[in-house]
């Protein structure tokens, strides 16, 4: 694991931008990837009548376990108790970390293999593993590319889109000790698997994310499409699940709406090949020993914010990702982040904290609305990014916008006073209007101006001539 | 730990107490439910509708029943079933449908293993593949309880002679394989001490009893 790659500090999101349009090959292989799964989705969705009452009833049950967040943590962690597993706390990525590692040096593991999640990459668990002196091996086939190559995952659920074939058997000649290796995707697979395969059977400890936590049953939920997943939580002696609170839903009945809801929304398929459902131990079969990792690290502070806290009910399907056309140029990477595309400008600076500039995340968008469109529960997107951008600008306090803003704010607001406004514009408008249109504005305004139209204050306008011709 | 626990907690209720449960709308969930009948339910659906039930069933079996393994795509069954299952609120088992997921795994292995499918798992009702007619041509093999083992030869041969003489039809799919089939299952007739019925044969054919006449 390459700790520079994945920590380095981050490039503002326009220059980050830059570099990734410029990248041909990136742009070709997420604009493919793009039309595929967007395509795929559209049809899936299309042929349930019920989709939109499965949107109405996947936001209300997750708007429902936020507002009773505290209940249902208790209750789950209840309910994983009864069932033989054992809760942990972690208010912050560090703490969750801390967790996790002393969880695998009690078992005495070196060595641990883990189902993807996009919790564990955003609190860098993989790093503090190998501080530790424990290696983590990714299972997912895409994110084992990536930790082969020492990247960050480009996207949430293909995070490896950045990379087409000829890439990947380089990577593997080089990596895995196969020089023998053709391009045929078939044959990369099988060196993956044979690689994996044994790790699998190794591996003491087997590290899990969480799709849903049932608070009722104490049940945890993972789907995939590999099996990989279904390996690292059933043949390990121990299995480590790490999940954001914001994961717990309260019934078991629920599953039954996110289960049609999340597949159908991120990969395009009716069901994903994989779902993945364990309540604590069973004596004899499966992990004898399973930690639950409760992690908090910036989720009550985004549930605090009762606009943001929408953004929390978010089940990672990626599909406002699919949609985006900002992300469709610049792909994952250029947003520096797990949580790449529009949902991930509200959540990355939501979870970490950073408000971050002007030009950051929340800008990264045209506000076109399609991610909102597709939202399996419903969330505003284009309205939170609004909102996370009155955050930004208010913590700036831009007096460079705000004061003639305010200016033009009270003009607008007296007959008299807009009257006034309008002479005064006409008498120093000349210089910069031609043929009735404003062609240039001075000095900082240029750049607001080049891609704006506005009419010039006539020689006479209405109300002037109101009173001239029918007088006041 | 503890510490960390009660400190979440108060977080979420700090972070959430401008929220008024009482005035959250109920989960609405007007979605299409598949299931979640009650057994009653279930009951009466069944009764109103069990003729088209035997239907389905007849069809499915026709479909997939004495079929050679070989001959079955077993996700595609497994899919039938369930959807069936689910038309008429019938629970299937977790048991059964591991045993079917597991068969499902296997399936390619299973295929390459045993072509030839014992129908019941007593050996009374087994097809045989005997390719080389047709590409997936087949023979039946019954233990009939008073007549004894019988082995219906479908497309081996076609008269007795070819048991002699060896030859095979012009349009053969595949001759060699013919050959091959023929060995196997002569070998299995001498070993079950079974008949051979050639049905093509007009002399085995006047000998059999016609329906509503059977052998038993």
């Amino acid at each position: 694991m390459s700790d520079a790659s994945r920590t380095a500090p981050p490039l503002a999101f326009p220059e980050a931008a830059r570099r990734a349009v410029a990248n041909a090959q990136v742009r070709a292989n997420v604009r493919l990837a793009q039309n595929a799964i967007r395509a795929k989705r559209a049809s899936v969705v299309g042929e349930l009548r019920d989709w939109e009452a499965l949107r109405d009833a996947g936001a209300a049950i997750k708007r429902d376990a936020l507002a009773r967040l505290d209940e249902l943590l208790a209750q789950l962690e209840t309910s994983v108790h009864d069932a033989g597993g054992q809760v942990h706390w972690a208010r912050d990525a560090n703490e969750a970390n801390a967790v996790v590692v002393g969880l695998v040096q009690q078992t005495g593991a070196r060595e641990v293999v883990k189902v993807k999640s996009l919790l564990t990459d955003e609190i860098g668990l993989n790093v503090a593993l190998a501080d530790a002196g424990i290696e983590a091996l990714e299972t997912d086939l895409a994110e084992l590319i990536c930790q082969l190559a020492d990247e960050r995952p480009s996207h949430l659920l293909v995070p490896a889109i950045h990379k087409n074939r000829r890439e990947i058997r380089d990577l593997f000649r080089e990596r895995l000790g196969r020089p023998d290796l053709a391009d045929e995707p078939g044959e990369l697979a099988e060196a993956a698997r044979a690689h994996l395969r044994a790790a699998f059977l190794r591996a003491g400890v087997g590290i899990s994310g969480a799709n849903f936590a049932v608070a009722e049953t104490g049940t945890v939920c993972v789907v995939e499409s590999e099996g990989n997943g279904r390996m690292c939580t059933s043949l390990p002696q121990t299995l480590i699940t790490v999940m954001g609170i914001e994961k717990t839903i309260p019934a078991w009945q629920d599953l039954e709406v996110f289960l049609q809801l999340l597949p159908r929304s991120a990969t395009g398929e009716r069901m994903n090949p994989y779902t993945s459902l364990w309540t604590g131990v069973f004596p004899g079969d499966g992990p004898q020993e399973f930690h639950l990792v409760l992690v908090d690290a910036g989720r009550t502070r985004a549930l605090a914010d009762p606009v943001g806290r929408d953004a929390l009910r978010c089940i990672r399907c990626a599909a406002c990702i699919h949609v985006c056309p900002v992300y469709r140029q610049v792909g994952g990477h250029a947003y520096h982040s797990v949580y790449a595309g529009p949902i991930g400008a509200i959540l990355q600076p939501q979870l970490s904290g950073e408000r971050g500039q002007p030009g950051s995340l929340p800008f990264a968008s045209s506000l076109c609305g399609a991610c909102g469109d597709v939202c399996p529960v419903r969330i505003d997107i284009p309205r939170l990014l609004v909102h996370e951008r009155e955050r930004v600008n208010a913590a700036q306090s831009a007096r460079r916008e705000t004061v003639p803003l305010q200016a033009i704010g009270r003009a607008f607001a007296s007959p008299k006073r807009y009257e006034r406004a309008q002479r005064l514009a006409r008498a120093l408008q000349r210089l910069v209007v031609s043929d009735g249109w404003f062609v240039r504005f001075p000095g900082p305004l240029a750049g607001w101006g080049r891609s704006r139209d506005l009419p010039a204050v006539p020689r006479e306008t209405f109300r002037e001539w109101w009173r001239r011709e029918r007088g006041a | 730990m503890n510490a960390a626990r009660e400190e979440m907690l108060a977080r979420v209720r700090a972070a959430t107490a401008d929220v008024v449960l009482q005035d959250l709308p109920p989960v609405p969930r007007d979605y299409v439910r598949r299931g979640g009948r009650s057994r009653r339910e279930v009951v009466e659906l069944f009764s109103r509708r069990v003729a088209d039930y035997r239907a389905e069933v007849a069809l499915l079996a026709e479909k997939y029943l004495g079929r050679p393994l070989k001959e079955i795509d077993l996700s595609a069954m497994l899919r039938d079933l369930v959807q069936g299952a689910t038309k008429y609120g019938i629970e299937i088992p977790t048991d059964f449908m591991m045993v079917g997921k597991a068969l499902m795994t296997l399936e390619g292995i299973g295929k390459q293993l045993d072509p030839d499918l014992d129908v019941f798992g007593d050996g009374t009702v087994v097809v045989k593949s005997a390719p080389g007619h047709t590409p997936g041509h087949q023979v039946l093999f019954v233990k009939l309880p008073k007549r004894g083992p019988v082995v219906l030869a479908g497309d081996l041969y076609h008269y007795p002679e070819e048991r002699a003489t060896g030859r095979t039809p012009t349009f053969e799919f595949n001759a060699e394989q013919s050959a091959v089939s023929r060995k196997k299952i002569e070998a299995f007739v001498k070993q079950n001490k079974a008949e051979l019925w050639i049905e093509h044969d007009i002399a085995t054919h006047a000998k059999l009893p016609k329906a509503p006449a059977f052998i038993e």
